[in-house]
């Protein structure tokens, strides 16, 4: 049993051993609630919105320990998972209470890919020249949906473009995504 | 949303995996990778490049006060409850209403308790205590709203009850008749809004000696956003979506 298994299971006991059930929590916590925090930050910024949806994270795991069991992947991945679903919620709440000042995107709505060469960080610059390397229409919409939240459907409305072509071009990016995956892991 | 095709959601589970569905389409997703180990091990490739992505993110420095937070949201053990008459009457309510296992609370609260003349004392209580008296207070509230459900096929014979007030978000449900169920099995109380997808308002396998279910229901919005109340069998720990047979309804 890895040691997040354990933990899941010492949240599963909430209700007879309640603070041994928190303890558990805290432990979960602190292995992985930077890289949880990092990431939502990333969609939403570093605000209170941010610090909610990462509580909220971790809130689920709380309420639903037993769900890892039915999800693929490692424990990682899955909470990682529930983070960016989370955080895509709040980030599509926000977006509807906001003013709509245009009925189309303008080129200040597309988030910039930072350059590779002011990255520090060894692994987030691979990344980064992963994501240069694809085409422009597909690596928008694989920041579009991934970092601010927006669905295939939303994608398609405010780009003006058929829903079967965002579709191909989410598909043909992830793929693409994947294939250079498994090179930089064989690399 | 008509049910969706194999070769369907694989077209969109890279979409899926991204976050980029509809709740809807997100919902006919989920059923074909519950029925699908392949769909299921193709998703977990998706998530695997993701997650890779997601973890070479820079790390950002936690505020100081968010795992406080956190741990204060979850709530305080609950005190032993002093003994009163009012203390007796809650352990018998308590005692014969079923607990849910899906709980939607988050932060503990304080309940204050008139005590007819001996005035207010103030008792500290659970989520899940303050949740059963909100419950049963619906039977003798009589602006409560209650829905007739009928048996389907799983349980032909069964009929039931559920309570709510269209604002609240904590309701009662009364049924009778419903078979009692294999220990890797549960029944799970659907909640469903007009486009049809559904939240779970309460996982339970309990049945009285007498047929009779009580289960107290908790849900994720105030139900007058929901249109149809349904029960399914789904496997120990439930499941996103109804996978099972039906036992009870709403629909006619």
């Amino acid at each position: 049993m890895s040691q997040e298994q354990a933990l899941l299971r010492r949240i599963q006991q909430r209700g007879q051993h309640p603070k041994d059930a928190k303890d558990a929590l805290a432990e979960l916590y602190d292995l992985y609630a930077r890289r949880v925090y990092s990431h939502v930050a990333m969609m939403l910024g570093e605000n209170t919105a941010a610090q909610e949806v990462t509580q909220d994270t971790f809130m689920k795991v709380w309420q639903r320990p037993e769900q890892y069991h039915y999800d693929t992947g490692n424990f990682g991945s899955w909470l990682l998972t529930i983070a960016h679903r989370t955080a895509i919620d709040r980030v599509r709440h926000d977006r509807h209470y906001r003013d709509a000042q245009t009925d189309s995107m303008d080129e200040d709505d597309f988030p910039e890919i930072p350059d590779p060469g002011q990255a520090h960080d060894t692994a987030w610059r691979e990344w980064l020249v992963v994501l240069a390397r694809l085409p422009n229409e597909q690596r928008d919409v694989i920041v579009l949906t991934y970092y601010h939240g927006l669905s295939q459907s939303e994608i398609a409305a405010q780009l003006r473009l058929p829903l079967g072509t965002v579709k191909t071009r989410v598909r043909l990016a992830m793929e693409k995504l994947r294939e250079w995956l498994r090179d930089i892991g064989q690399s | 949303m008509s049910a969706m095709s194999y070769e369907e959601a694989r077209e969109l589970l890279a979409a899926y995996a991204l976050g980029a569905l509809s709740r809807n389409e997100r919902a006919a997703v989920e059923a074909q990778l519950q029925a699908s180990a392949e769909l299921r091990a193709e998703l977990a490739e998706h998530l695997q490049a993701l997650a890779q992505l997601t973890m070479a993110e820079p790390e950002r420095e936690l505020p100081s006060t968010m795992k406080a937070d956190l741990l204060a949201r979850i709530g305080t053990i609950p005190a032993p409850p002093k003994r009163s008459p009012l203390a007796g009457l809650l352990e018998r309510l308590m005692r014969d209403v079923a607990i849910p296992r899906f709980a939607l609370v988050t932060a503990g609260l304080v309940g204050a308790l008139a005590l007819g003349g001996l005035g207010y004392r103030v008792v500290q209580l659970s989520n899940q205590q303050i949740a059963q008296q909100e419950a049963m207070a619906l039977l003798a509230d009589a602006s409560a709203q209650a829905r007739a459900m009928r048996g389907r096929p799983f349980a032909p014979n069964a009929t039931g009850t559920i309570r709510f007030k269209p604002d609240g978000m904590v309701g009662l449900l009364e049924a009778r008749n419903l078979p009692v169920l294999e220990r890797d099995k549960v029944y799970q109380l659907w909640l469903v809004y007009p486009d049809n997808t559904r939240d779970t308002g309460a996982l339970f396998n309990s049945t009285n000696p007498d047929g009779t279910t009580t289960v107290v229901v908790v849900a994720q919005k105030p139900f007058s956003t929901y249109v149809h109340f349904g029960i399914s069998v789904e496997p120990a720990g439930g499941m996103p979506g109804p996978t099972g047979p039906g036992a009870l309804s709403t629909r006619g």
